[in-house]
C-alpha cells in the first residue's frame, strides 16, 4: 500500500475511534442522568433559547480549578490547567456570578420536557462548577 | 523558496467531509449543550486552522533558534506574547466592566519548574507542543499520534502524582496585574518582551551578520483570498490569528486557551472505561476535576477546542493538499514519540500546562509563573535538541 494512502487509512481509523471515545463517553452521561419528573409539563423555564443565551452563561472561571485557592478565594482562579486542589470547589453562585442560576434541580425545576430538563441540568451542572 | 498557489491541489474530499463534520458538531453541542459550547468548538477549528496556515510551532522554532540560531519563529512567538498581554491585560484588569474573565495565575514553584523542564525536553523528542502535537496530528502526521497517545498517557499518569509535586516548595502566586495595575504591569512586560526580542535578535546577528525577515512573503504571486484559503499564511497572520482567537476564548470562556487538561481527562475517562478507578485519585476527586471526570467529555471547554483545533487542521490541511503526508515512520521515531510524548504529558499536568495553557496564558496574564515555564521549557529544549543528535533524529549542529 502506498505511504500516503496507509498513512490516510491510519488517521481515518483515528479519528473514528475518537469519534466512537466522545460518543460512548456522552451517552453514558446522557444515561447516567435521572429520568424527570412527570407530570410536570408547565410552567419549566423557558425556552432553549433563554436557557443558552442568558442562564447558561458562566461567570468568571467557571471551567476553571485554582491553583490550590481557598474556598472563597477569588483573585487567581484559573482554568483547567490546573491542579484542582484545595479549590474552591464548593463556590457559592454568588462567587460565581451566577446568581440564581446556581440552584439545584429540585422538583418545580423540573419540567415534563426532557430537552429542557436535560438543559436544566447542563445547567446545573455548570454552575456547580469550582472557580 | 517560493512555492506558487497554482500547484496546490485541495484535497476536496476530505476538505469536504470536514466542513460538513464541523457544521454538524457546532449544531449538535448548540442543541445538546448551549451556545458557548458550539462557539468554544468554532473557535478551536479557527484555531487549527490558523496554527496550521502559518505553520505556527513553538519547538520547532526553538530548536531552530537553538541549533542554527535563526529566531524568526522566536521573534513571532515574542510578538504573539506581546500582542496577547495588550489584549488580556485590560481585560483582565477589569477596564470593562461586565467581563467577566479569569486570569491564568499558577504558583511560581518547583513543580512548574521541573514540568516545564520536562516539557520543554519531551517537546523537542516528540516533535510538538501542546498545539504543535494537536494541530499537526490533525494535518494527517502519523507519527504524532503516537506522541499525542502517549502525552495523554503522561498526563494521566502525572495527574495520580500531582498532589506529591504541588506539596513542593513555591513562592505563591504572583500577578503582575494585582501587583501593578494592569496599566504598568503591561508597560513592565512590555519592556520584558522587547528586551528578549533584542536579544534574539542580537543573537541570530552574531551568528549570521543579517537577519531572516519576520514577514517574508511565502507565496508571491497568489491572491490574498487564494492564500487565506490554501495558506501558506505568514507567521504575522498566525501571531494575530491566535492572539485574537484567545482573546474570543478568554470573553467566551472565561478563561484563557489552554489545551493538555482535556489530555489527562481523557486519559482518565479511559482509565475509567477499563475498570480503573481514577475517580479516587486525589486530583480527580474534588473541584473541577471531579466534575470534569463526571460528566460528558463534550462539556468540557478545553476538550470541544481541541477536538475543533484538530479538525480545524484536517480542514486546512486538506485545503492546502497536504493532509496526510508521506511520512515513514523510523524505528528512532517512534521511539522519541513514545518518550517524548509520556514527558509531555507529565510536564505540562506538572507546571499547570503547556506552551499554550501556562506559557502563553501566564504571560498574557502577568503570571510569573509563565515566566518560569518559559527559562525552564527553553533549558529542557536545550538538552532536548541535544538528545535529539544522540538518538539520530537530527544531525550534529554546525
Amino acid at each position: 500500500m502506498p505511504v500516503r494512502r496507509r498513512n490516510r487509512a491510519i488517521m481515518g481509523v483515528a479519528i473514528v475511534l475518537g469519534a466512537i471515545f466522545v460518543a460512548v463517553d456522552h451517552s453514558h452521561f446522557r444515561r447516567s442522568l435521572p429520568a424527570p419528573v412527570a407530570g410536570e409539563s408547565e410552567g419549566g423555564y423557558g425556552s432553549a433559547s433563554d436557557d443558552t443565551d442568558t442562564s447558561v452563561t458562566t461567570g468568571p472561571g467557571a471551567e476553571t480549578g485554582g491553583y490550590g485557592a481557598a474556598a472563597g478565594d477569588t483573585d487567581t482562579p484559573r482554568g483547567p490547567e490546573t491542579s484542582g486542589y484545595g479549590v474552591a470547589s464548593e463556590a457559592s453562585p454568588d462567587e460565581t456570578g451566577q446568581g440564581a442560576a446556581a440552584t439545584s434541580t429540585s422538583d418545580e425545576d423540573v419540567s415534563g420536557d426532557m430537552e429542557e430538563y436535560y438543559k436544566r441540568l447542563q445547567l446545573d451542572a455548570e454552575t456547580d462548577n469550582p472557580r | 523558496m517560493q512555492t506558487s498557489a497554482s500547484v496546490v491541489t485541495p484535497d476536496k474530499p476530505v476538505a469536504l467531509m470536514t466542513l460538513l463534520t464541523l457544521l454538524a458538531v457546532s449544531l449538535f453541542l448548540q442543541n445538546e449543550f448551549q451556545t458557548r459550547q458550539s462557539l468554544l468548538f468554532l473557535i478551536g477549528a479557527g484555531l487549527g486552522v490558523t496554527l496550521l496556515h502559518a505553520a505556527f510551532g513553538f519547538a520547532g522554532g526553538w530548536r531552530r533558534f537553538i541549533r542554527e540560531r535563526r529566531s524568526t519563529s522566536a521573534r513571532a512567538q515574542i510578538l504573539l506574547l506581546g500582542l496577547t498581554s495588550m489584549l488580556f491585560f485590560p481585560v483582565l484588569g477589569q477596564l470593562f466592566t461586565g467581563i467577566n474573565a479569569q486570569a491564568a495565575v499558577a504558583p511560581v514553584g518547583l513543580s512548574v519548574l521541573i514540568g516545564a523542564f520536562i516539557f520543554g525536553v519531551g517537546m523537542q523528542l516528540g516533535g510538538g507542543c501542546g498545539s504543535g502535537t494537536l494541530f499537526t496530528v490533525g494535518g494527517g502526521h502519523v507519527a504524532m499520534l503516537v506522541t499525542l497517545a502517549f502525552f495523554i498517557i503522561g498526563a494521566t499518569v502525572a495527574s495520580a502524582h500531582l498532589h506529591w509535586w504541588l506539596a513542593l516548595p513555591s513562592f505563591g502566586k504572583l500577578s503582575l496585574i494585582t501587583a501593578l495595575g494592569w496599566g504598568p504591569a503591561l508597560l513592565a512586560q512590555g519592556l520584558c518582551l522587547i528586551a528578549l526580542y533584542v536579544v534574539v535578535l542580537a543573537v541570530e546577528r552574531q551568528r549570521h551578520g543579517n537577519i531572516e525577515p519576520l514577514f517574508a512573503a511565502k507565496i508571491a504571486d497568489s491572491s490574498f483570498t487564494d492564500r487565506l484559503i490554501v495558506g501558506p499564511w505568514p507567521l504575522l497572520w498566525g501571531v494575530i490569528g491566535l492572539a485574537v482567537f484567545n482573546l474570543l476564548t478568554l470573553l467566551i470562556a472565561g478563561h484563557p486557551w489552554s489545551i493538555t487538561f482535556a489530555f489527562g481527562l481523557w486519559g482518565a475517562k479511559i482509565w475509567s472505561a477499563i475498570g480503573g478507578d481514577a475517580a479516587s485519585w486525589p486530583y480527580w476527586s474534588s473541584g473541577y476535576p471531579a466534575v470534569a471526570l463526571s460528566r460528558s467529555v463534550l462539556a468540557d471547554n478545553i476538550s470541544i477546542m481541541d477536538f475543533g483545533l484538530i479538525l480545524g487542521a484536517v480542514l486546512a490541511a486538506a485545503l492546502a493538499g497536504k493532509f496526510a503526508p508521506e511520512d515513514r515512520i523510523k524505528r528512532e521515531r517512534l521511539v522519541a514519540s513514545i518518550i517524548g510524548g509520556l514527558l509531555l504529558g507529565y510536564g505540562a499536568r506538572l507546571a499547570f500546562g503547556c506552551n499554550i495553557g501556562a506559557l502563553l496564558a501566564g504571560i498574557g496574564s502577568g503570571s510569573m509563573h509563565g515566566w518560569l515555564w518559559l527559562v525552564a521549557g527553553f533549558i529542557g529544549s536545550v538538552v532536548g535538541v541535544r538528545l535529539r543528535v544522540r538518538m539520530q533524529l537530527d544531525p550534529p549542529p554546525r
